[in-house]
């Protein structure tokens, strides 16, 4: 990553930290990322919640485009989610026999359907495309940081395709030190102000981000929502977990001291520092690098 | 002034509460200060022994508990200092053998008699901690620099910030400096940097310590002693004095004590 990424029209594009896409298969570089449609949602994505799991259903082409990437996300689990009852969200109305399609997909894995419930972005859902297309034309012509901002809309934006950024979503918040024996679990994201001793566990359906340093043992996507992260301002955990993949530390310490993110990418768990706008001139130069936890 | 019960409490055991207790409830009363030393490791009594006192018990706390005999018949006088009493605890019966809430209840009533109660809470988390916990205003951590203590002592801070007891003291013991310098042992700020608590003292591993037990002398009497310097710098704080934290870089050799001699 030597020079900054340039458009077709010589306009500077400014990089999106990769790990803000987690539905896009970050194949070229950044400026192919922009080029490409950014759009979230593009995948099925499975989601642990108070009900049971949400499955999001993003209908982008065509049905079966579809149908093909959510047996694909089931394949891959195994049986992870036998048992589970689910809500299905798809992005539109579906007929009633794509209903059965997913029906008896579902049922191959285990997983009973108990409701099929459109979410409320269908409404947005035309207009949103169109804003899309506006704002990365704008990037195209004007190449500046603002659009780049607008055109990408933020991770949170997971619950439903297209909701307008910064949609976020609930967490816990946690203003302690989390001390050895203690367990805390939370169908949703959880985020502590402090350190997370060994010998405690934070279980997290969705991320989980410490704010100190996560010495104890973390585990997100605890429901099998493989695109959960780990974050911390010093990662050392006795053992990481996300979806149903563990990790532990390599066994030297190497150090590394600042804050670092750790996520599922090509069916392994990467640890790699934290970017986003503040510290990429340190990633470019090198100083930092990524490292991989032990299976 | 208000009485103050404080439990010594650790999560792991043998780093050091019951010495810890004994030392802190003699220095506090050679400083003029009623105190009753309660052993509350039902079963596993060694506070006596520490005191040199087990062949002057009668009853015990279980006994003052039941209602077999009053509080008063059960305590146990120092047969150095005044002012200084064991309640013991009971050697042929288990841990639930009292409940909390009778613990309380004794400590309130001691409580009513005494400038100190000090409570020497026996190892692990279940009843036994629990009880011992029932009673105090303040809690004493003890932890040695190793890394299974300090483990076991961050989930005790946990159940104690649980309990109500949210600002615990530290005291961390058996410290050897010439380790800690090498780097073999971890330090202070290791040990804190996990624990995040008032440092209440720091306590060096000292040889008269096990002389002193066996003995059934208290080492804070020992003026050559450096545990006992240290024991009696605690002493100091609980009492409300701002006292350095001791320099840990002992000289006993030869040149050492020619040093002393001459006031260097």
């Amino acid at each position: 990553m030597s020079a900054r990424p340039r458009n077709e029209n010589g306009g500077r594009i400014f990089p999106i930290p990769q790990r803000k896409l987690p539905y896009c298969n970050l194949g070229g570089g950044h400026a192919a990322m922009l080029i490409q449609k950014v759009v979230p949602g593009r995948d099925p994505v499975i989601k642990g919640s108070r009900e049971g799991l949400r499955i999001i259903f993003p209908i982008r082409h065509s049905f079966e485009e579809a149908f093909d990437a959510l047996a694909a996300n089931l394949a891959g689990a195994g049986g992870f989610f036998e048992g589970a009852r689910s809500v299905l969200e798809p992005s539109r109305e579906l007929t009633n026999l794509e209903a059965d399609q997913i029906k008896d997909l579902l049922a191959e894995y285990g997983l009973e359907l108990s409701q099929i419930r459109p979410s409320a972005a269908t409404r947005h859902s035309a207009s949103a495309r169109m804003r899309e297309t506006k704002d990365l034309k704008e990037i195209k012509e004007k190449g500046t940081r603002q659009a780049a901002v607008t055109a990408v809309p933020a991770p949170e934006a997971r619950t439903s395709a297209a909701q307008a950024f910064p949609q976020g979503e609930q967490a816990l918040l946690i203003r302690n030190t989390v001390r050895s024996g203690q367990k805390i679990q939370f169908d949703g994201n959880i985020t502590v102000l402090g350190d997370v001793n060994p010998g405690a566990e934070i279980i997290a359906a969705g991320d989980i981000l410490v704010f100190g340093a996560l010495k104890g043992t973390a585990h997100a996507g605890s429901c099998g929502d493989r695109q959960a992260v780990v974050a911390a301002l010093r990662l050392r955990p006795v053992q990481l977990r996300i979806a149903e993949l563990i990790v532990r530390a390599p066994d030297k310490d190497d150090g590394v001291n600042v804050p670092e993110i750790a996520q599922i990418r090509n069916d392994a768990i990467v640890v790699e520092p934290f970017a986003s706008g503040w510290n990429l001139a340190e990633r470019k130069n090198g100083r930092i690098k990524g490292r991989r936890g032990k299976a | 002034m208000d009485s103050m019960v404080l439990v010594v409490t650790s999560g792991k055991g043998g780093v050091g509460k019951t010495t810890t207790v004994a030392n802190i409830g003699t220095g506090l009363a050679k400083r003029g200060k009623k105190v009753v030393m309660v052993d509350a490791d039902i079963g596993l009594r060694n506070l006596d022994v520490v005191m040199g006192l087990e062949n002057r018990i009668v009853f015990d706390l279980v006994d003052v508990v039941e209602g077999q005999c009053r509080l008063k018949q059960a305590l146990v006088k120092d047969r150095r200092l005044e002012g200084l009493y064991l309640l013991p605890a009971a050697q042929t019966r288990e841990k639930d053998a009292v409940q909390p809430e009778q613990m309380k209840a004794l400590c309130d009533e001691l409580r009513q008699e005494f400038d100190y109660v000090v409570i020497d809470c026996p190892a692990g988390i279940e009843q036994g901690f629990k009880n011992a916990i029932a009673g105090a205003d303040e809690a004493l951590i003890v932890t040695t620099p190793e890394v299974s203590a300090v483990r076991d002592a961050d989930r005790i801070v946990g159940l104690l910030q649980a309990s109500g007891l949210t600002n615990p003291k530290l005291i961390i013991n058996r410290i050897r400096p010439d380790m800690v310098k090498k780097g073999d042992m971890i330090g202070i700020e290791d040990v804190n940097g996990v624990l995040a608590l008032d440092l209440l003292g720091v306590i060096p591993d000292d040889e008269s310590i096990i002389i002193s037990t066996n003995r059934g002398e208290p080492v804070v009497l020992d003026k050559n002693s450096h545990a006992g310097e240290a024991y009696r710098n605690i002493v100091a704080r609980i009492e409300g004095e701002d006292v350095p934290l001791m320099s840990l870089d002992f000289d006993d050799g030869f040149i050492g004590k020619l040093k002393k001699m001459f006031g260097i």
